[in-house]
């Protein structure tokens, strides 16, 4: 067990990472996702500056709402910020209370409650559709991600967050429960981070926003919050994926010499870095490849997200 | 000549007078009193569809007020035109929007403009009038000045309402999220499911018809012009064949051809857009890039051999101020195909993706009845299988004498068949740009006509095929040669109200898809 | 350590279930027939694993020619009726497709059960028994819920897949005369019911099931 201030230091090591990744990341995908369509795509660093002009911005917040619109974002921020903390990225070492997937899950509800409340809140007919789809969305998107988790968690018994690789690691024929589990949540992921084939997060098109109809009434400050926000949700969305599944080249107990941990330490670091390349390539090929379902349908993708992560379930259950 | 011969009998028996001249719509003067029989026995006898309804004011002190009613006769090739004079002391003629549903818009826009007033017309609500100017003024009439700032009002959207229970009005627009332009769409819903849809326009109400009063043929082109950016020639060509129309006169074969390049050009560029469109209305981010770098091709090559982006500054009354010559115009020809097949193949990766048939199939069909009903025109009508095109119903400049070519129809009706639609016209588009250019005389003949002293009290009519469908202008002149009527129909006043019908059933997301697949113009209503 | 064919075989049985729980949410021909396609392959992949498992080389041919057959002839030859048909390819559903979805995953819990009260849960055939027969009801369930006649045909199609999976994983094959005669018995299904699909579109100019019960004059 570490010590508080050693904890302290890694978490604030974590969260600067953050603040740098989250971002870049989203370039990335821009980047990436522009080349594919033929076109140059905004710079790595656009979100930075995006952040630094909302930073500048005046904000406007509309007379008809209340303190919930003021207080969502900050609410979202932290909720989401602790869930990141909590994802293991390249160490599984142990939190100091019980950061378990049903901590986690919730804790990403939180944002989720409070974003349909703020976009209810300015009375707007757009931020109230995108309330009503968003809820309709995480109605279906929550048990897969429970599920789907709990896959993984249960052969090792233990729901904390970090032992879940380990789980996944010395479970017996992980692939096919797996596989099935990666899938489905894959399906998930798409859906909380506004991705198409559920969301357009490019589009301009009031009445077909999910997520963009939420923060539509945002502006300066807050609405670059909200960004960011919504960039660590996706960054620890997809570190999760691919930690829990392919739970390969994580840094083992620190035990042993010095130059051992410190080797083991850059191969985590390394393959990190490959499995966050692998997932932006992911998410900009499937962006590019679907459009957009219709509203309707994507109930369809999610049911059969559940459908899988039960049969993923069943197979764990019985062993198999 | 039968339907000729119908046509003169129908005008003898209803009109006071009557004129019938090649080449120049026929025109009847019918009395307040008669009009309404006399444009129900229109409809019945020859099958006629309202393609214009306006008003004039010639400013004297008798008969000082007019209306205006343009048929198109479908089985000639000419317009007819019947003229109405009014009472100064009661300018007001039955509603004609129970005999043609699309003479709601122009009787609404008659009301705001002139203050001529239709009795039992179903909406009375303002058109053009959303507060610029007090009620009691009616900025087309004579003794109105456009230069001079009058008080604004405020005044309230009129709005429908739609009541029941779980039923939501969701208010879109003017102002949209987007960088398009302003229309306001009110919403009635059930959860997402589509109710009715009330769709208002004219924010941006430009005064053009106003500003070309008063000028001659050369100073109003401007106007026509930039009308509108993606329908410019089609607009211009309406402009100049009117006013060739009142002069009696025809361009030489030159520049009769390469108005037809031109306006072929143009559809070209739309039609890729409004594919690339589509594919943005569901998301489909790699045809929608894909397709608009093909329309940045085809307008770089609008700008190489034309000078223009939009083609403008080409079309002139009389003819044309200039052309590449034949050896460019052969190049430009060759480098159409290759583009064309590009779009194939991107347009193959769109219509192979069961998410595209998916949204795209069965959302917002447009019965062949409402198309036809509400006198719908352009691929959108030709796609729920009314087969109505001016390049061939009433054939101008070169289609005059190009050999016959294809109109295609589709019969399904729904935003697939409006996107195949386009792709099913640009073959006959290709095939016309080419057989254009083969055509064009080498002898150095004149390009353009010089235009004689127009008669006073002089008028002309011009209709043109857009990329969106019929375009229509109406000129009349006074005694010093100069405009006193400018009047604008185009395809999309005509086409707009053919969304609201199309929506109901549909999701609220599939809005701006269906919307996309007509790909109509706020600036031709906003003029 | 498990034998990478036995993890092959185990992903397989992963893979034609997912392919199966497609079916049932797509509501588009073309998908139905990727889906067969796809599942077709992952039977003949399965096929091969359990040959070179028990060595038996004419598994391998069986594995080679089911490929071929199932995924690639079959469907592009009923690709080609379907847009022979002309049909739109969008079908009425009697069930919409997340209820399917909880059907055929209701019918996963119920060939779980079958299966293990059938060979009793230690037996190590008792999960390849469980996929094959929820495939095989989740075949007949696509089919009993749509009305395109091809639907139907593709529902006989996926259950033969089931059954052909089953007895192959099962019991490691028939002889192969057996295995050609029900590869070929296949084809020449396809060849009647493809018959009978034309036959029924020239009577009632619609291939929908729904619309047979109505009395032409």
């Amino acid at each position: 067990m570490l010590t508080g201030i050693a904890f302290a230091i890694r978490l604030l090591i974590k969260i600067a990472a953050l603040a740098i990744l989250a971002p870049l990341i989203q370039g990335c995908i821009k980047q990436f996702k522009g080349r594919l369509q033929g076109r140059h795509g905004p710079r790595l660093l656009q979100p930075f500056f995006d952040l630094i002009k909302y930073a500048r911005k005046e904000q406007v917040i509309s007379r008809e709402t209340s303190w919930v619109f003021s207080a969502a974002p900050l609410f979202s921020f932290a909720a989401v910020l602790t869930a990141a903390l909590m994802v293991p990225w390249v160490d599984r070492s142990p939190w100091p209370f019980p950061a378990d997937l049903i901590l986690f899950v919730y804790l990403l509800a939180i944002p989720r409650f409070m974003m349909a409340l703020a976009g209810l809140d300015a009375a707007g007919s757009f931020g109230g559709m995108a309330s009503s789809r968003e809820s309709a969305v995480s109605a279906l998107a929550e048990p897969v991600l429970l599920l789907s988790l709990l896959t993984i968690a249960l052969p090792g018994g233990s729901l904390h967050l970090e032992a879940i690789p380990v789980a996944a690691n010395s479970l017996p024929l992980a692939a096919r429960a797996g596989g099935l589990a990666a899938i489905a949540f894959y399906c998930v992921v798409l859906a909380e981070i506004g991705r198409i084939p559920v969301d357009n997060p490019d589009t301009h098109l009031e009445l077909t926003m999910i997520h963009e109809g939420m923060i539509l009434e945002y502006s300066g400050p807050l609405l670059g919050l909200l960004h960011f926000t919504h960039w660590i949700k996706q960054i620890t969305l997809l570190v999760l994926l691919f930690n829990v599944f392919i739970p390969i080249g994580m840094m083992v107990e620190s035990t042993g010499a010095w130059t051992a941990i410190i080797f083991s330490a850059l191969i985590a670091v390394v393959t990190f870095l490959a499995k966050m390349i692998t997932a932006i390539a992911l998410l900009a090929i499937t962006e590019t490849w679907l459009a957009k379902l219709r509203l309707f349908q994507m109930m369809d993708l999610l049911g059969f997200a559940f459908v899988l992560s039960i049969t993923a379930l069943l197979f764990v259950a019985t062993g198999v | 000549m039968t339907h000729f011969n119908a046509v003169e009998g129908f005008l003898s028996i209803w009109t006071i007078d009557y004129h019938i001249e090649n080449d120049r719509p026929f025109f009847g003067r019918v009395e307040r009193d008669r009009l309404f029989c006399c444009l129900e026995s229109a409809k019945s006898e020859l099958g006629a569809r309202l393609s214009m309804l306006t008003a004039r004011d010639y400013g004297r002190m008798n008969d000082r007020f007019s209306l205006l009613v343009i048929l198109d006769i479908p089985a000639t090739t000419s317009y007819l035109a019947i003229e109405t004079p009014l009472p100064d002391d009661n300018l007001t003629y039955r509603s004609l929007t129970p005999l043609f549903p699309n003479a709601s818009w122009p009787e609404r826009e008659i009301r705001d403009m002139f203050g001529i007033t239709a009795c039992d017309t179903p909406d009375t609500r303002p058109f053009i009038r959303k507060g610029a100017w007090p009620a009691d003024l009616f900025p087309l009439r004579k003794d109105i000045s456009p230069h001079r700032a009058y008080p604004i009002e405020r005044v309230l959207l009129p709005t429908t309402v739609v009541e029941g229970e779980g039923v939501i009005e969701v208010p879109v627009g003017p102002i949209h999220a987007g960088i398009i332009e302003p229309g306001h769409f009110r919403i009635q819903v059930i959860g997402d499911t589509l109710l009715s849809l009330d769709a208002q326009f004219a924010f941006c109400h430009r005064g053009i018809e106003k500003l070309a009063e008063g000028r001659d043929p050369l100073g109003a082109l401007l106007l026509a012009e930039r009308q509108c950016g993606t329908c410019s020639v089609s607009n211009t060509l309406s402009f100049c064949l009117a006013v060739e129309n009142a002069a009696g006169i025809s361009v030489p074969p030159r520049a009769a051809y390469i108005r037809v390049i031109l306006a072929e050009l143009e559809r070209l560029y739309n039609h890729v857009n409004d594919i690339a469109a589509i594919a943005a209305g569901i998301g489909m981010a790699f045809v929608t890039q894909q397709g608009l770098v093909l329309k940045e091709e085809l307008q770089r090559i609008n700008a190489g051999f034309f000078g223009h982006r939009f083609l403008r500054n080409v079309v002139i009354p009389g003819g044309i101020r200039s052309y590449p010559g034949i050896d460019p115009l052969n190049e430009m020809v060759e480098l159409l195909a290759p583009i064309v097949r590009r779009l194939d193949s991107i347009v193959a990766v769109a219509i192979g993706n069961s998410i595209f048939q998916d949204r795209l199939e069965n959302t917002g069909i447009l019965t062949r009845s409402n198309a036809n009903e509400l006198g719908g025109v352009g691929p959108a009508a030709r796609a729920s299988g009314v087969s109505i095109d001016t390049r061939c119903d009433h054939p101008y400049d070169g289609y005059r004498i190009l050999p016959g070519f294809d109109i295609p129809t589709r019969h399904e009706c729904d935003v697939m068949a409006r996107f195949r639609m386009r792709l099913d016209e640009i073959p006959t588009t290709l095939a016309l740009i080419e057989a254009a250019v083969k055509s064009l005389p080498v002898v150095s003949s004149p390009i353009a006509a010089t235009i004689p002293i127009i008669a006073p009290g002089s008028w002309g009519f011009g209709a043109t095929e857009s990329a969106r469908g019929e375009n229509c202008v109406f000129i009349a002149f006074d005694a010093h040669g100069r405009i006193d009527r400018y009047a604008v129909r185009t395809a999309s006043y005509l086409n707009w109200p053919l969304i609201p019908t199309t929506v109901r059933g549909n999701i609220l997301p599939d809005f701006p898809l269906i919307n996309k697949s007509f790909e109509l113009c706020y600036a031709d209503v906003d003029r | 350590m498990m034998h990478w064919n036995d993890t092959l075989i185990s992903w397989m049985g992963a893979f034609v279930l997912l392919t199966g729980f497609m079916t049932v949410v797509f509501r588009r021909f073309g998908n139905v027939l990727g889906c067969y396609r796809l599942q077709s392959i992952g039977f003949a992949l399965a096929t091969a694993a359990v040959g070179l498992d028990l060595g038996e080389p004419h598994l391998y041919a069986l594995a080679v020619l089911s490929g071929v057959i199932k995924g690639y002839l079959v469907p592009n030859w009923i690709g080609g009726f379907a847009r022979r048909l002309g049909s739109r390819a969008e079908e009425k559903m009697a069930v919409s497709p997340a209820v399917s979805l909880f059907i055929a995953g209701g019918l996963l819990l119920a060939a779980h059960i079958i299966s293990r009260t059938a060979v009793g849960s230690a037996s190590a055939k008792v999960d390849d028994l469980m996929i094959a027969l929820a495939l095989l009801l989740i075949g007949f369930f696509f089919m009993v819920s749509r009305s395109h006649v091809l639907s139907h045909m593709m529902g006989i199609l996926f259950m033969e897949n089931a059954v052909t999976g089953a007895v192959v994983m099962l019991s490691s094959g028939l002889p192969l005369i057996v295995d050609l005669g029900i590869l070929f018995d296949v084809l020449v299904g396809i060849l009647v019911m493809s018959i009978l699909v034309f036959r029924i579109q020239g009577a009632f100019d619609s291939v929908d099931t729904s619309e047979l019960t109505t009395l032409h004059g």
